[in-house]
């Protein structure tokens, strides 16, 4: 194509290195341009993708804590039969604020906050593509968040459960708004969702380093990218679904309502619609930070990179034929029956695939066992077990007999935890040194470790023989009779051994901020290319854009990094490749700080909670956001000086 | 895994008929046999699985932590040791395709043999009931084409041993879900639909089954007695339950109805026989015959009975039922007509 | 880490069109979103349908379908300016020519409203009358809020063309936001077909 050519033209022409002193004036030109305004105010117009994502990770990792914190108070009412800790009401705020909470406010955005920050450097690039936008998500996800935990802790937090199914989460059996402020929390966080998404595929698809062919690409870049894919096709469902149910209780649309034609059911198919695909989309990019954990400490490239690639793909596209496994009690037809088991029980496959291919490595390679590995050795055991327990539940008959018992919320848990937030801490320690230029403690990591591994083995094992022996899930208590005591109470236990982990853990990223050792660009020897970045990275990341010969960069060529130059380092100039072989296409100059994306969330946030008590919501928010979008893309200060000057030449 | 049946404490009216553990590891009828089948399968291949995995994980993290760590990274593995490499893991893949072929099919014919018992049972009769599912308590009914001979009880499923269940479900406000673990797996009660499930239970016995599907405020308290007992004591059972209540012969019992009919517990409860018809709440013809009060919370003793009247409140927060300040005498008058109807 | 320049971009150009526009692919990823919705919107539709003897449910007549297909035709009609506006700024044709277009689209952007407007009684049933109100409202509405938002981005442009010199970066803009107003029209036949036509069809 035309570019490529006169960019291949242009290797040719190979300068000599760069010597110090024009680099420094270099580097200072660059942070110009590309520094956030220090402050409050620049807090709030920052459009710079590290910024930003360490943000969404700090306040994701809080509302993990305040999760965590009604899941503690959870396990205290239920560690004795008959208990009266809390009662029935606040027992049900208490756990759907906490599903809620830790799949919608901590799990997603933590997941795609890291590849907000790990992304644009592992392929090369200086900011993400819309990078106002990115702005606009986390202020939207925050609002939503506030509004979960504003009205929990008001004692009107929503009571349904996570999926909120009606007729229990309509109308007429909940009055009130504690409904509502649920389905408009789901209306934020997936608009936040949505926008990283777009975020992530555009500059994956337009922003790699020359030379990093799609093929040449980092797996946990591509992880997020099939995540960015999957919230694409599964957030308008649900979206959809509580639009459904808001206007229900809203304006007395009937499309839950047997009595008026409505169907209870239809709210279940398009809420698991989106909410399967959703626990993939928490997965994935755990599977990510595994694949570049183990690479880095096996010291070798991951064994069978094409493999796993497409059983990431696949996982992806699976997940979407997987909904009705959780509807299994409705009764369905046998066919659909069979091939909802099939379909989920193939999804086994494409997850042993990667296991063997880790283990692969790490036979094969020089395994160094720092304190990430350690997470990552956690994760394979426990999400083995988890997911062996999704295959026996895949099974219709096995399934109608624990469904909604305490042995799915084993289930999900050892998925979850096992699966992602074992992955999620391995991947803290593994990057933290490039978040902030230190190194975490070992040894408190070692014991942040262990701690959780028992406490979380301790409380959750148990749950699987309490599912069998007939413990349904979301009772605030049960009688003595029952015999469920003593696991109950061993649960219970559990639970203040992972407090202490994570106390540990902050611990250790307190301490570690100020006292760590100091990291340096490349701590773990890692092959990728956020570690040619300084540490923290420099507000441009890279003064030149590297050019990529492999899928281990800084493996490939140890000495020197070979780069790109000729971009301009008098505004914020990115360079744009082509999809496939990341050939140089184009140079643009992105959008700087601006206050309206600010702006839009607020007209955002005004718009969608208003419409939790007026139908006049909507329209107020769309006039709002018009003016905001407005003053977003009118040319102001240096642009509108510009395009003036342009026209009197 | 009788082991894991934990505390035998059941309150002594219960022991008395044959109280069972709520427990899918204790089955006593074909399904739950069939599902017990299907957990030691699925268990067998999980445990092998899960060890295989394992081992092989750490040996591999483990077998060369002696040896110095290599100072340069490996970048290009040679080929021949990556092919061997290749070979294992598509063996492991293999494996898993045939473990996972095998569970399917392990699963698909428990499936089919649900249906064909099922078949198989409706040849020989099987009783029909209907369930309607309340915020938080069940409706029971025993269709007949004859109207006099329909039964309405409430929160006890009586089945006849060794003879098929067909159940027909539904609910009047949100969703519900039967669940006998012993018996076999759930289904939903759902508005709007009308879902069927059949059992049979094979041994004698009282077996609990409790509400799986969150339903509200006492989602916890919303259980049900399924009491299986041998074919003439369910004739005689049901014989009975067709009678209206029997008038009240003594001075005392006849005073507790006219608190009944007096106060306002007629317009949820009914009992045949007398003018209270109201429908909010579990028919009352034959109350005192039950095993339990207000859906498998309380035993039925007159204590618990008067408790429950005066502040169902304090035993079940949030239930329909409102509080009802009643005299001592004006109570126990109550409870004595309640408890002779049997 | 030393680095070595082995790769020269100064002569690349500053803006690209089409696939090579990073916006480009920003709103096709928005046009994915909404059509992903609006599928899953069919989708209750006609699983709402499964439920109901008869389609409209009793009491409802079928829905009209003059207004409806005259606003189709508007419709695709605005197409032909949106064409026209997309060439022309690849093409760097005039600033008159192109507004020129933006104007006719925006007009008949209006006009669909309008007709939008009345659209709504075509079905003789109320979103609170049954479901079927339900989902036909929900359905005219989300697209009605579709239609409104390109219209409003037409407007800016418009007005921005009167006040600025319309450079590359800003004719990438325009020539992208016809690409979701193709979209907007585009996925109106579909909705089009289930909503007026499938209840005639048995
Ligand atoms: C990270 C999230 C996550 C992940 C990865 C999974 C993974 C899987 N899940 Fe899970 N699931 C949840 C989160 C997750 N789940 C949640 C949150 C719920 C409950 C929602 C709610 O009700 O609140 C749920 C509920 C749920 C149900 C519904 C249960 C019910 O409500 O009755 C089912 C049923 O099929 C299911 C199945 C599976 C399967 C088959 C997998 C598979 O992907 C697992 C595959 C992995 C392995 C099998 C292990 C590795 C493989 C090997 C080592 C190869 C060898 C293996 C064999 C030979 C078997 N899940
Ligand atoms: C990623 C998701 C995630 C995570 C991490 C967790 C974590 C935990 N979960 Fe949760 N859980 C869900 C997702 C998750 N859960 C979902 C989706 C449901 C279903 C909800 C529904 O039914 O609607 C559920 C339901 C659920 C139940 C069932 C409730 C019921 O059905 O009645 C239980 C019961 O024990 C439980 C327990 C726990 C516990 C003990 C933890 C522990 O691991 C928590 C550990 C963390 C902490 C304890 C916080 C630690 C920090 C501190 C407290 C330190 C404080 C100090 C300072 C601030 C300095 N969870
Ligand atoms: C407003 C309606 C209402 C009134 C009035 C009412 N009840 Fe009830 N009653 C219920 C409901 C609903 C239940 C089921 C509660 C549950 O199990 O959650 C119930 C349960 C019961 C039960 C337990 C039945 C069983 O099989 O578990 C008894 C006994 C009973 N009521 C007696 C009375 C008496 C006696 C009065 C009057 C003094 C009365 N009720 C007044 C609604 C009512
Ligand atoms: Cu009824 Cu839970
Ligand atoms: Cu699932």
């Amino acid at each position: 194509m035309r570019d490529g050519s006169a960019a291949r033209a242009a290797t040719v022409s190979v300068e000599p290195a760069l010597e110090e002193r024009r680099l420094e004036k270099e580097h200072e030109a660059l942070d110009e341009q590309w520094r956030t305004p220090p402050g409050f105010a620049g807090w709030l117009i920052s459009t710079d993708h590290k910024s930003i994502a360490v943000r969404y990770i700090v306040t994701a990792f809080s509302f993990f804590i305040l999760g965590g914190i009604n899941a503690a108070i959870m396990r205290l009412q239920l560690a004795r039969p008959d208990a009266h800790v809390v009662g029935p009401d606040l027992y049900n705020q208490l756990f759907t604020v906490h599903g809620s909470t830790m799949m919608f406010l901590f799990a997603v955005p933590v997941m795609t906050a890291f590849g907000l920050y790990f992304v644009p450097l592992m392929i090369g690039t200086r900011n993400v593509a819309f990078p106002r936008l990115n702005n606009y998500g986390y202020y939207v996800y925050l609002t939503g968040a506030l509004l979960l935990w504003g009205a929990f802790l008001l004692n009107i937090g929503p009571d349904t459960g996570w999926f909120s199914y009606p007729p229990l989460s309509g109308p007429e059996f909940a009055p009130g708004k504690r409904v509502d402020i649920w389905a408009q929390m789901i209306t934020f966080t997936e608009i936040a969702a949505l926008v990283t998404a777009i975020q992530i595929i555009v500059t994956v698809f337009k922003q790699r380093a020359p030379g990093m062919s799609l093929g040449r690409m980092p797996l946990f870049v591509w992880a997020e990218l099939v995540v960015a894919f999957m919230i694409v096709f599964a957030m308008p469902a649900v979206m959809l679904d509580s639009s459904y149910l808001a206007i229900d209780r809203l304006i007395g649309t009937h499309f839950f309502n047997p009595a008026e034609g409505g169907d209870v059911l239809l709210h279940q198919h398009l809420f698991w619609f989106f909410g399967h695909p959703e626990v993939y989309i928490i997965f994935i990019p755990a599977l990510g930070m595994v694949s570049a954990i183990v690479e880095t400490f096996a010291r070798r490239p991951i064994f069978g990179h094409t493999a796993m690639v497409l059983s990431m793909i696949a996982t992806g596209f699976v997940a979407f034929g997987l909904w009705v496994h959780h509807m299994f009690a409705t009764s369905l037809p046998q066919l659909g029956e069979g091939f909802f088991t099939a379909a989920s029980t193939m999804i086994a496959i494409p997850s042993g695939v990667q296991i063997f291919c880790w283990i692969a490595t790490i036979w094969s390679g020089r395994p160094r066992l720092r304190v990430p590995m350690l997470w990552v050795i956690g994760f394979v055991i426990l999400f083995v077990i988890g997911g062996l327990t999704g295959v026996m539940i895949a099974s219709v008959p096995f399934d109608l007999q624990v469904h909604d018992t305490y042995f799915i919320v084993a289930h999900f848990h050892y998925v979850l935890i096992g699966g992602s937030v074992f992955p999620l801490f391995g991947a803290f320690y593994y990057w933290y040194p490039k978040l902030t230029g230190r190194m975490l403690s070992e040894t408190l990591g070692k014991w942040n470790f262990w701690l959780f591994f028992i406490g979380f083995n301790v409380t959750f094992f148990p749950m699987h023989l309490l599912g069998l022996e007939g413990m349904p899930r979301r009772v605030y208590t049960y009688p003595a009779s029952m015999g469920w005591g003593e696991l109950n109470l061993l649960a219970s236990i559990g639970a203040p051994i992972i407090v202490a982990s994570v106390v540990v853990f902050l611990v250790n990223v307190w301490v570690s901020r100020r006292r760590g050792a100091l990291a340096g660009e490349n701590p773990w020897d890692a092959p990728t290319l956020e570690w040619a970045t300084s540490s923290p990275p420099a507000s441009y990341a890279f003064a030149h854009i590297p050019v990529v010969h492999g899928r281990t960069p800084l493996w490939d060529t140890r000495d020197e990094l070979p780069v790109v130059t000729g971009l301009r380092s008098d505004c914020r100039e990115v360079l744009v490749t082509d999809l496939l072989d990341a050939e140089p296409d184009h140079r643009y100059g992105q959008a700087g700080p601006s206050v309206w994306p600010f702006a839009l969330a607020v007209a955002t946030a005004v718009g969608i909670i208003a419409s939790i008590f007026t139908p006049w919501g909507t329209p107020v928010g769309v006039v709002l956001a018009t003016i905001a979008l407005t003053g977003w893309v009118w040319p102001k200060g240096r642009e509108r000086r510009e395009l003036l000057a342009g026209e009197r030449l | 895994m009788r082991a894991w049946r934990h505390g035998t404490a059941f309150p002594i009216a219960l022991v008395a008929v044959g109280q069972h553990a709520q427990s899918a590891l204790d089955p006593a009828g074909p399904q739950g046999d069939r599902f017990i089948g299907l957990w030691w399968l699925s268990l067998a291949i999980s445990v092998a699985v899960f060890v295989l995995v394992v081992i092989a994980l750490l040996v591999a993290a483990l077998r060369r932590r002696h040896e110095p760590v290599a100072v340069e990274p490996v970048v290009a593995p040679e080929p021949a040791g990556e092919r061997s490499l290749g070979r294992v893991v598509n063996a492991a893949v293999a494996v898993t395709v045939v473990l996972l072929f095998v569970w399917l099919v392990a699963s698909v014919r428990t499936g089919r043999a649900y249906t064909s018992l099922r078949a198989a049972g409706s040849a020989r009769a099987p009783v029909e009931v209907t369930i309607t599912g309340h915020q938080w308590w069940w409706e029971i009914e025993y269709p007949d084409t004859n109207p006099s001979l329909r039964v309405t009880t409430a929160n006890e499923l009586h089945v006849p041993v060794g003879r098929p269940v067909v159940l027909k479900m539904t609910s009047t406000d949100v969703i519900h879900s039967f669940w006998a673990p012993n018996l076999g797996g759930k289904r939903d009660l759902i508005p709007g639909h009308v879902t069927t499930m059949w059992f049979q239970a094979d041994t004698p016995g009282v077996y609990r089954a409790q509400c799986a599907e969150f339903c509200g405020y006492q989602h916890a308290h919303m259980a049900l007695m399924v009491v299986a007992e041998p074919a003439g004591r369910f004739r005689a059972w049901l014989a009975a339950q067709r009678q209206p209540a029997a008038p009240p012969t003594d001075s005392l019992r006849a005073r507790g109805e006219r608190v009944f009919l007096g106060a306002d517990c007629t317009l949820c409860h009914s009992i045949a026989g007398t003018p209270a018809g109201g429908r909010q709440g579990p028919d009352l013809t034959h109350v005192g015959s039950r095993l339990t009060l207000a859906a498998g919370t309380l035993p039925n003793t007159r204590r618990n009975l008067a408790g429950w009247i005066v502040d169902p409140q304090s035993t079940k927060p949030g239930s329909l039922m409102p509080q009802n300040p009643l005299g001592s005498e004006d109570l126990q008058a109550l409870i004595s007509y309640l408890e002779g109807l049997r | 880490m030393r680095t070595r320049a082995v790769l020269d971009v100064r002569d690349l150009p500053e803006h690209a069109f089409g696939h090579r526009a990073p916006l480009w692919w920003g709103t096709v990823g928005l046009a994915l979103i909404e059509g992903t919705m609006f599928v899953l919107a069919m989708a209750s539709y006609l699983y709402l349908r499964m439920d109901s003897r008869t389609w409209p449910p009793i009491r409802t007549p079928n829905p009209d379908l003059l207004i409806p297909t005259i606003n189709l035709v508007v419709m695709l009609a605005s197409v032909a300016p949106m064409v026209r506006a997309d060439l022309l700024s690849r093409r760097g044709g005039s600033v008159g020519k192109i507004r020129l277009a933006l104007v006719l689209a925006t007009v008949l952007g209006l006009a669909a409203l309008v007709l939008r407007w009345f659209e709504f009684d075509a079905f003789h049933v109320r979103w609170d009358t049954n479901a079927y109100g339900s989902i036909v409202w929900a359905i005219l509405g989300l697209h009605m809020a579709e239609i409104f938002a390109s219209v409003m981005e037409d407007v800016v442009f418009i007005v921005y063309t009167f006040r600025f010199p319309l450079d590359e970066k800003h004719r990438v803009d325009v020539s992208t936001s016809a690409v979701f107003w193709y979209f907007v029209v585009a996925i109106w036949i579909p909705l089009y077909v289930l909503l007026y036509f499938t209840p005639r069809l048995v």
